[in-house]
């Protein structure tokens, strides 16, 4: 369904947090691209650089102990790493949005529901009084929420979990961006919940031509929804494909551990396998390959040298010494 | 909401009964006045008939019955050295402490939330370094001796302002000043703090998400959330500066509840000082009870727990 | 993050000041008599109201000046912080002792006594503390041992919060169901359990603490309700230089500063500690994973 159009393309992304312990190399030399329409996955554990990677694109980065150290984000051509925050304004809530992952956090306890999507709505139009109150119904209503005059005025906490989700996205459409990113927003949900959520971002997705970034460590959902997948790991990009490809033809061994690691319905498993080995020190990083540890085919020049990023053909790319004979 | 309103109304009345125990305690404390109030000549029948009179002989409890009963109808005894009630004794001087506790909060807040304010927003510049640091020795400085350098510096030395008495705008300033200093910088810095809490928080970044100018972020959406705890903080603020206006008061001879309770020390006037305790501590109850009901229009949670 | 490590951190970023000020006000209160040039209640009317020794006039015998009476300032001053600690420690105990009893049961055993705890606590919350303490001592007297249990029962409460609020959080904890499995007297889960968990809060209060109640003592002093003369307490020397404000600003400009820098010791220590030891309260580098 996604055109051929770059909209958006990240450059040697390297985004370093500062603190007291030393330096955390959340991204370190990301690079993609996201075509319009398209549904791009980022997939890894906790700690991977998926969600700075997305608040790096915002330019949201925590400060003062996070910044963009190098790298190019080039939405539409224009260097989002350039911009000081006042332009980013100009991108923010019309070009850009991001949907969190904690519902019940991301929306202000002390404002009511149609307060906070009114200010999105006025983020495109300048609409007032019964006119404003129309158009917050209209989302609501996009959104599959009965609204009424009682829940515009209705406060967060008395939203269940799925419907602060669903005004989120509601919020979301209010600012018809071009890039919409989803910090694992199904996380916090039940799983009924879950395939309604993902069903109306596609909706989204197909109406308005909106380029989706799913952002989570869920492969189910990733599987479901995504057309091309990233694969991240202690902040590097280690595999990239579609879909199909990833989880048939996949080439890296943590891609290979994560999709080995699903159970199998239907199919007598002796035990769940999982890959051996603990999470990265993000203040630790080996020299090499940060996943060299828990490899089952790593080899000597894996704990000294990063694999260079090499093309396996139609968009999928590796970066691991030993990809071909994977 | 009404019946949270009735049920913070009633819990009030309680703390208030509360305080009237330990008022009566106090003054049980205080010893039999016969004494005081006597001749030193009389013989112990009259004493007798005197305590006889005053109801001291009398078990505790009915001794305490009376006391509520005589203070619902503003009955606090008199003065021993006035010869009036104390109660019209002390409502009299109420006046002029509230007009300095007021413009001593006045000067807080308008100097505390915007330095609270700035320091959140640029945490550890150097305007968040000076501020913070002219806060810590707000809460390190003695009122007592705030008041005595600031007439020092602005009545004896440099002659701009009075340094006693009450009367127009330039003899309030210093007192309120005085005053004021340690919830100034209580206010700033828990603003501050306060603010940096929610700055943090997912909604903020929602609101940056959606593009809002900063102003609005932390005007709007930042300080009404953090506004709740830092009133709680004023309204304790409050109730400590009722303390501190006794010393102020003093200093600055201002004609209030707290030099008149001085005064009343002093003199061993003790139903004059029993009766400052208590209204003033009637008067602290009451402003909590408002603060709790402004609440309810700022939190929109409170009016569902 | 290793604990070594962490400890080292806030090692670091002790508060040197903060630390001196305190130490040194120690030295004075428990040395005072080789400290001090002079003693602090001779008189000597010939030697009264000296300027300090950086002004005209000033002598290095008298180095703050003397007072209206021929009284050394810096002695009276060294010899104040012996009555400063005295009543400090003292009532910081008191409050603390009252506090953390009552915290502890309030805290643990909840229901009714805890209501009746925490209304006593409103109650006396909402009165001003300082006004309770004026009608104390008129009704006991002045006198160092009374300002010491009138401070130490009027400042309890700040305790008592607290340490209640700990208790609350700490009783979750397996521990201490694994404790009462056990078959451990309450007494025994308490003071072996609890307390333990509950002694950094009050370390940090004890601090704070100190600092509140050494202006509480001198406020009552000012008002001459507290120390009596010729003991000399910072607060009483504040009287006496309020009387001669206007052509001998110095008697009562020392013994405030003593007071403030003790007081800014008293906070900066206690901010530190606070950081150090109370892991929930400790800033957190803000930056997301």
């Amino acid at each position: 369904m996604s055109g051929e159009e770059k909209i958006l393309e990240v450059k040697n992304l390297k985004t370093y947090f500062f603190t007291n312990m030393g330096v955390v190399k959340a991204v370190d030399g990301g690079s993609f691209h996201l075509k319009k329409g398209q549904s791009l996955g980022i997939v890894g554990e906790s700690g991977s650089g998926k969600s700075v990677t997305s608040l790096s694109i915002l330019r949201l980065v925590p400060k003062p102990a996070g910044r963009i150290v190098e790298g190019k984000i080039l939405y539409r051509g224009e260097d989002l790493v350039k911009k000081s925050q006042k332009e980013m304004r100009q991108y923010r809530g019309k070009k850009l949005f991001m949907i969190s992952q904690d519902p019940m956090t991301s929306l202000n306890p002390v404002f009511n529901i149609g307060n906070q999507i009114g200010e999105a709505i006025r983020r495109r139009q300048n609409v007032k009084g019964n006119d404003l109150r129309e158009k917050i119904i209209e989302m609501l209503k996009l959104v599959h929420i009965r609204s009424s005059e009682n829940l515009i005025h209705a406060y967060p906490h008395q939203f269940s979990g799925g419907m602060k989700q669903r005004a989120m996205i509601s919020m979301a459409l209010a600012c018809q961006p071009e890039i919409l990113i989803a910090d694992e927003p199904t996380t916090a949900l039940d799983v009924t919940i879950q395939a309604q959520i993902l069903k109306l971002m596609e909706e989204i997705r197909q109406k308005y031509n909106t380029s989706i970034i799913l952002i989570t460590h869920d492969l189910g959902v990733i599987a479901k929804f995504c057309e091309y997948i990233l694969v991240m790991y202690a902040g590097k990009i280690v595999e990239r494909a579609d879909v199909k490809t990833l989880f048939k033809g996949n080439k890296h061994p943590y891609t290979r551990g994560l999709i080995n690691s699903l159970p199998h319905l239907g199919k007598k498993q002796q035990r769940l396998s999982s890959i051996r080995g603990q999470p990265p020190d993000l203040l630790n990083l080996p020299a090499g390959c940060p996943f060299e540890p828990r490899c089952d085919y790593s080899i000597e020049r894996c704990s000294h040298e990063y694999p260079p990023t090499e093309s396996a053909g139609k968009g999928h790319l590796i970066s691991c010494w030993r990809w071909r004979e994977i | 909401m009404q019946r949270y309103v009735i049920k913070r109304f009633f819990q009030s009345l309680i703390v208030i009964l509360g305080i009237t125990v330990i008022v009566f305690i106090i003054i049980h404390l205080t010893g039999d006045p016969t004494d005081l109030l006597l001749p030193p000549e009389a013989g112990p029948e009259e004493k007798a008939l005197f305590r006889h009179e005053l109801g001291l002989d009398r078990p505790i409890y009915i001794q305490y019955f009376e006391f509520i009963k005589n203070i619902t109808h503003g009955d606090f005894g008199q003065s021993f050295r006035h010869q009036t009630s104390a109660f019209s004794l002390i409502i009299g001087a109420l006046p002029a402490t509230i007009e300095l506790t007021i413009a001593a909060m006045i000067l807080s807040i308008v100097i505390a939330l915007p330095v609270g304010i700035i320091s959140a927003i640029r945490p550890r510049s150097n305007y968040d370094r000076i501020g913070m640091t002219f806060a810590l020795l707000g809460q390190s400085i003695p009122v007592y001796w705030a008041g005595l350098m600031l007439i020092l510096l602005f009545a004896v030395t440099l002659g701009w302002l009075p340094s006693t008495g009450r009367g127009g705008i330039e003899h309030i300033i210093l007192p309120a000043i005085t005053l004021g200093m340690f919830s100034t910088a209580a206010i700033a810095r828990f603003t501050r703090s306060s603010m940096l809490d929610v700055l943090d928080t997912d909604y903020i970044r929602t609101a940056r998400i959606k593009g809002l100018t900063e102003y609005i972020v932390v005007l709007k959406h930042a300080f009404k959330n953090a506004s709740i705890p830092v009133l709680t903080m004023t309204s304790l603020q409050f109730g400590r500066m009722l303390s501190g206006a006794v010393i102020t008061e003093t200093i600055f001879s201002w004609p209030g509840v707290g030099r008149m309770a001085v005064q009343a020390i002093y003199n061993r006037d003790f139903p004059v000082v029993q009766t400052a305790v208590f209204i003033t501590s009637v008067l602290f109850v009451g402003i909590n009870f408002l603060v709790d009901i402004i609440y309810t229009y700022l939190d929109p949670r409170i009016k569902y727990k | 993050m290793p604990r070594s490590s962490r400890i080292w951190v806030h090692m670091k970023n002790a508060p040197l000041g903060g630390l001196t000020i305190l130490f040194l006000l120690v030295m004075a209160a428990l040395f005072a008599e080789f400290i001090a040039p002079h003693s602090p209640i001779d008189q000597d009317i010939t030697q009264a109201l000296k300027v300090p020794f950086f002004l005209k006039g000033g002598t290095l015998s008298h180095l703050l000046g003397t007072d209206e009476l021929g009284r050394d300032i810096l002695s009276r001053i060294i010899f104040g912080a012996r009555i400063s600690l005295v009543v400090g420690f003292i009532a910081v105990a008191i409050s603390g002792f009252i506090g953390t009893c009552l915290g502890l049961i309030s805290g643990y055993f909840g229901g009714k006594i805890d209501s009746i705890i925490m209304r006593v606590v409103d109650v006396q919350l909402s009165m001003p503390y300082i006004l309770i303490a004026l009608a104390l001592i008129g009704a006991l007297g002045p006198s160092l041992r009374n300002i010491i249990i009138v401070i130490g029962i009027t400042s309890w409460v700040d305790y008592g919060r607290v340490i209640r609020g700990e208790v609350l959080s700490v009783k979750e904890n397996e521990f201490v169901d694994l404790a009462k499995i056990a078959g451990c007297s309450t007494y025994r889960i308490l003071l072996k359990h609890i307390f333990p968990s509950v002694v950094n809060s009050l370390i940090v209060l004890g601090t704070l603490m100190l600092g509140r109640i050494i202006i509480f003592e001198a406020a009552l002093s000012f008002l001459g309700l507290g120390v009596q003369p010729p003991t000399p307490s910072w607060g009483i020397m504040l009287a006496d230089g309020r009387q001669y404000l206007t052509y001998a600003w110095w008697l009562a400009t020392f013994p405030g500063l003593a007071i403030m820098l003790v007081v800014l010791g008293t906070n900066l220590v206690g901010d530190w500690l606070r950081d150090m030891l109370d892991p929930r309260q400790r800033a957190v580098v803000r930056g997301k994973r």
